[in-house]
């Protein structure tokens, strides 16, 4: 072996010793760096989900404000078909006892009045049953009623 | 000078290598740590993106429900007295079934001053019904124009 191949391994070892330091000591910044990079990603993501979150409730609301008005407009419009059909039904029911009345004074007896007892005990029935039905309407349409302004103030 | 002895020789090599081993390791744990920071930063440019579209969508929303709110107000007079509105009619239906009822067996056993009673017991309830209706049906034409814009 010559002295200056042992003097260049020498040299060789210093620079590879220096590399070997340096190399470090960068990747020890970068390191840090890195850290703060993600300490810094955290609140980021933190706010995403609050903000899905956010997302979330205002898309339930809408939604509820959504039905309570679908609702509402669907609970009026029954409301106001049971309401047309107790009037048919009440005005059905007096033509009957008006027509019972007539005959009666007509021909005097009762037994005329008596041959619409079948219509008239029909047209009470059916009286009772659409007067049942405005009272549930209305039920219904103040259950909507309260249910969206709920949603609303809420 | 003095000539390397043979002794010497290996211990430089040994310490070469040993040299070269961490030299070759800092240079590997560097480009893993700028790998990380890429994709760290690589992160944090996605989060930052993500943000700011959520925060378009949730704006977005919030608006939403901020117009919907407001259409319902605007028609809260309305909401507010079709409740017992709707309660009167019913109210109403019930004693015009009870007149009608009277009406109808009156006029069915023939008693003519029974069923004339009734009917104009009946009679009476007319222009109340009449006005509760027509109420009712104005407010309830109002909520449903307003409520349909957001169904």
């Amino acid at each position: 072996m010559t002295r200056s191949h042992g003097t260049a391994l020498f040299v060789s070892t210093m620079i590879l010793v220096v590399i070997a330091l340096g190399t470090a000591g960068a990747a020890l910044v970068v390191h840090h760096d890195t850290d703060d990079l993600r300490a810094r990603v955290k609140p980021v993501h933190r706010e995403v989900r609050h903000l899905i979150a956010a997302e979330a409730d205002a898309e339930r609301r809408l939604r509820l404000l959504g039905t309570g008005a679908r609702t509402t407009t669907e609970a009026l419009a029954a409301l106001f078909a049971a309401e047309q059909s107790q009037v048919d039904a009440s005005n059905h029911a007096v033509d009957v006892a008006n027509q019972a009345v007539d005959q009666f004074n007509n021909a005097r007896s009762a037994d005329l009045a008596t041959a619409f007892q079948g219509a008239g005990d029909a047209a009470l029935t059916d009286l009772e049953a659409k007067t049942a039905a405005v009272r549930a309407a209305a039920d219904a349409t103040r259950s909507a009623l309260a249910g969206l302004q709920v949603a609303a103030s809420g | 000078m003095v000539e390397p002895t043979r002794s010497s020789l290996v211990r430089r090599r040994v310490a070469f290598g040993v040299a070269l081993l961490f030299a070759l390791l800092g240079v590997a744990f560097l480009v893993w740590t700028i790998s990380q920071h890429q994709d760290a930063r690589d992160d944090l440019a996605d989060a930052r993106v993500q943000l700011a579209n959520q925060r378009a969508v949730t704006s977005k929303d919030a608006k939403s429900v901020q117009h919907a709110r407001t259409v319902v107000m605007t028609v809260h007079d309305q909401l507010a007295a079709l409740d017992p509105g709707s309660g009167t009619l019913a109210d109403l239906d019930e004693k015009d079934l009870i007149a009608v009822r009277a009406a109808v067996q009156a006029g069915l056993a023939g008693t003519l001053a029974d069923y004339n009673t009734a009917v104009d017991q009946r009679a009476s309830l007319d222009p109340q019904h009449d006005a509760t209706v027509e109420q009712l049906r104005q407010q309830a034409n109002v909520v449903i124009t307003v409520l349909d814009g957001i169904s």
